[in-house]
């Protein structure tokens, strides 16, 4: 395929930038952190424009506020679609959809229960026929990554019965198949943001690992290869991952995202802070996006910038309903540069 | 007419200029053009009401091909039977100015236009320093012209 | 207190004090027995009330721990990452007899390598708030089922207490009262059907006398 000059993208950037506006600022957030009903919330979000396309969204989103934001990540996947000149940047990221639905059915296969209507709508393959897929072995229509993995899942969970396998297949799959769509659609911009995805994703496999004591073995099976750090190979993590992991990153030239992480070590801070780092780390990468006039960055970043409102606001009416300390909420809050 | 003898020929290199002036800076205007129009449409196809005011920016870029007609009408003017060679290549050179630095002005001013209109998208009221970013880029496009006028009155 | 229908006789009442015999000596028995349930039973509750309120704030702990990761995750990435269960637990259920009361004991035994792979999902796309609930849920399994152990043992015991009490309270109240009365009736009974025997023989003796001598004059001028 050849690649898109940014020229063409000026349509979509500039209906990003018009929309952009509606993306909730830190006074909306702020609005929403000092409430305390959770019908309140639900109705602020419905006024700012949450499920406008969808006419019984405002009684599905008080049963479940899920709902709501399915519907929304569903808007903006469509959004974007309808505004590129090619859909592929987006399915690249709605494929993740996919491997979801098929690491969901697996499991559900193996232990004999129903998932359909489990199963995410977000993602480029209609869940109902990736279930006929996969429930009938027939991977002709999916893409080879995707077919190689399950196949391979199915294998590995065969002979092991441990469904952890599955995940690990398919998430690195997964992280693979979108870096080949990034290259193959020869976007550096693209390439270099599934590269960011996969070392954050590797760096939370590596601090997790560490923290639960989990064996060697399972490191080398969980970490992905294509990221911006070598993993696998020499590379060994063991014994003091965490002075290790800092070490690579330096070397690899990832010095600011190393010190954060060492800041936060140094502090002993617990998981939630390092993942809100990763998240932060991986939106930063948009920062220059806001001021691109012409191509795709923008569009991403829109993308991702929504994708953690969602993110920021499953976590604010959660902690409302459930009643969790502000404090709480608000140190896990994800940045977000609308 | 052997290929050489066109480097002699006077009435060749004149009109070259005015192909120069008039096709290069159309060119640059056409790309100028195209961005912001398809950013404008990109906004108006959310905010209805902001086609005024983005018109306004995607309109600038077209200026640089009018300046580019003016020195290429020039020119063309001045071309006759009795022109001297020298006066040929002077006519040629006289041409670059208003092409070459029209075309990168127009593309330039379309950015810049663009940024203005994505300026208006978030907010409407800042149409006029949108306007002001994009018109500082025209500044350069009227001055290749003038170069161009003064350089071709002379011949 | 109602004495017993009985036939009034000396073979009854031999049976009777048999059985009050009997009686008295199964209340001191069961009152023993009450005693020592009551002794255990108040053990049980009070390490049931520790276990108890040990589990309440583990469960707590879980709970706020799940909520945490919840909301960090769209409910799809939720259920993908814990619907199938990698650790299996055996729960082998036997009894054991404590005071003739059949107590329930729990062992489980986890299958998989140890209790660090106990997570069923993979690190790329899981939030580690979800691994600090499943680590914080599996240590609260065994206490889990001690508790329910204890729970069902008490609740047993209670049953068995309450059983006793009445049986003891039967016989104390009861059935004791009842043989005693009973026994005194016959004894009372027999006493007087012997002094009216005794009566009646020393009128027919007296009747005979005179009868065969002509006593009778003489013994009443004598009275």
């Amino acid at each position: 395929m050849g690649r898109i000059r940014e020229e063409d993208y000026a349509y979509a950037t500039a209906r990003v930038r018009a929309v952009e506006v509606r993306l909730m600022d830190d006074n909306k957030i702020n609005r929403l952190l000092n409430m305390t009903d959770p019908q309140d919330a639900v109705k602020f979000l419905l006024e700012s424009g949450y499920g406008a396309d969808h006419t019984d969204s405002e009684k599905k989103a008080a049963e479940n506020i899920e709902v709501l934001f399915d519907d929304e990540l569903k808007n903006t996947y469509n959004f974007l679609l309808e505004i590129l000149p090619s859909p592929e940047p987006v399915y690249l990221f709605m494929r993740r959809y996919d491997y979801l639905n098929a690491k969901l059915i697996l499991k559900a296969e193996f232990l004999g229960v129903n998932v359909l209507e489990r199963l995410s709508h977000l993602g480029t393959i209609e869940p109902e026929k990736l279930h006929e897929y996969i429930t009938d072995r027939n991977f002709d229509e999916l893409p080879e990554i995707f077919s190689e993995a399950i196949h391979e899942s199915i294998e590995a969970f065969n002979l092991t019965r441990d469904p952890q396998v599955i995940d690990l297949i398919l998430d690195k799959a997964s992280y693979q198949n979108m870096l080949s769509d990034a290259m193959r659609y020869e976007d550096p911009f693209l390439t270099k943001l599934v590269k960011k995805l996969i070392d954050t994703a590797n760096i939370r496999i590596i601090i997790r690992t560490e923290l639960l004591g989990q064996p060697e073995e399972f490191i080398k099976k969980a970490l992905i290869e294509g990221g911006n750090f070598p993993v696998g190979g020499s590379q060994e993590f063991s014994g003091q991952n965490r002075e290790k992991l800092l070490q690579i990153l330096n070397e690899a030239g990832l010095e600011k995202l190393s010190l954060k992480l060492a800041k936060a070590f140094e502090n002993n801070h617990g998981i939630s802070e390092i993942e809100k780092i990763l998240d932060d780390y991986v939106i930063s990468y948009f920062k220059p996006s806001k001021f691109a006039i012409l191509g795709l960055d923008p569009v991403i970043a829109y993308l991702f910038l929504k994708e953690t409102e969602i993110k920021n606001l499953r976590l604010i009416i959660t902690g409302m309903v459930n009643k969790i300390p502000a404090e709480a909420i608000r140190e896990r809050l994800r940045m977000s540069y609308a | 007419m052997k290929f050489i003898d066109l480097f002699l020929n006077p009435q060749a290199w004149a009109l070259s200029g005015a192909v120069v002036a008039f096709l290069v800076s159309a060119l640059g205007s056409a790309k100028g053009c195209g961005i912001a129009g398809q950013a404008a449409a990109g906004v108006v196809a959310e905010e209805p009401s902001r086609f005024g005011s983005t018109m306004i920016l995607q309109a600038l870029a077209s200026t640089q091909a009018i300046y580019g007609f003016v020195i290429a009408f020039m020119i063309i003017g001045k071309i006759s039977a009795d022109l001297t060679l020298e006066q040929g290549i002077s006519l040629f050179v006289a041409g670059l100015p208003a092409g070459i630095v029209g075309y990168v002005s127009a593309v330039f001013q379309g950015k810049v236009a663009t940024a203005g209109i994505h300026l208006v998208a978030k907010r409407p009221e800042a149409v006029g320093s949108g306007i002001i970013y994009a018109l500082t880029v025209e500044l350069f496009a009227i001055l290749a012209l003038v170069v161009s006028i003064l350089m071709v009155a002379k011949i | 207190m109602a004495r017993l229908n009985v036939n009034l006789t000396r073979m009854v009442l031999t049976n009777l004090k048999r059985r009050l015999n009997t009686a008295r000596r199964g209340h001191k028995l069961l009152k023993d027995k009450r005693d020592e349930l009551m002794k255990k039973f108040l053990e049980i509750v009070k390490e049931n009330r520790k276990e108890r309120e040990k589990v309440e704030k583990m469960l707590m702990d879980v709970h706020s721990r799940f909520i945490m990761a919840r909301a960090l995750m769209s409910d799809t990435h939720l259920e993908e990452a814990l619907i199938y269960p990698k650790q299996k637990v055996t729960l082998k259920a036997s009894s054991k007899n404590v005071m003739s009361v059949q107590v329930p004991v729990f062992e489980f035994e986890t299958e998989g390598q140890g209790d660090r792979d106990i997570f069923p999902y993979g690190f790329a796309n899981t939030s580690g708030e979800l691994d600090e609930a499943i680590i914080a849920l599996s240590k609260v399994t065994p206490h889990l089922l001690r508790l329910a152990e204890l729970e069902k043992t008490a609740q047993l015991m209670a049953d068995e207490i309450e059983k006793t009490r009445r049986r003891v309270n039967a016989l104390e109240y009861v059935m004791i009262p009842n043989l005693e009365e009973t026994i005194k009736y016959i004894v009372m009974k027999l006493d007087e059907n012997e002094r009216g025997n005794l009566t009646r023989l020393m009128k027919v003796k007296d009747m005979i006398l005179e009868q065969a001598h002509g006593y009778k004059k003489k013994m009443t001028e004598e009275s």
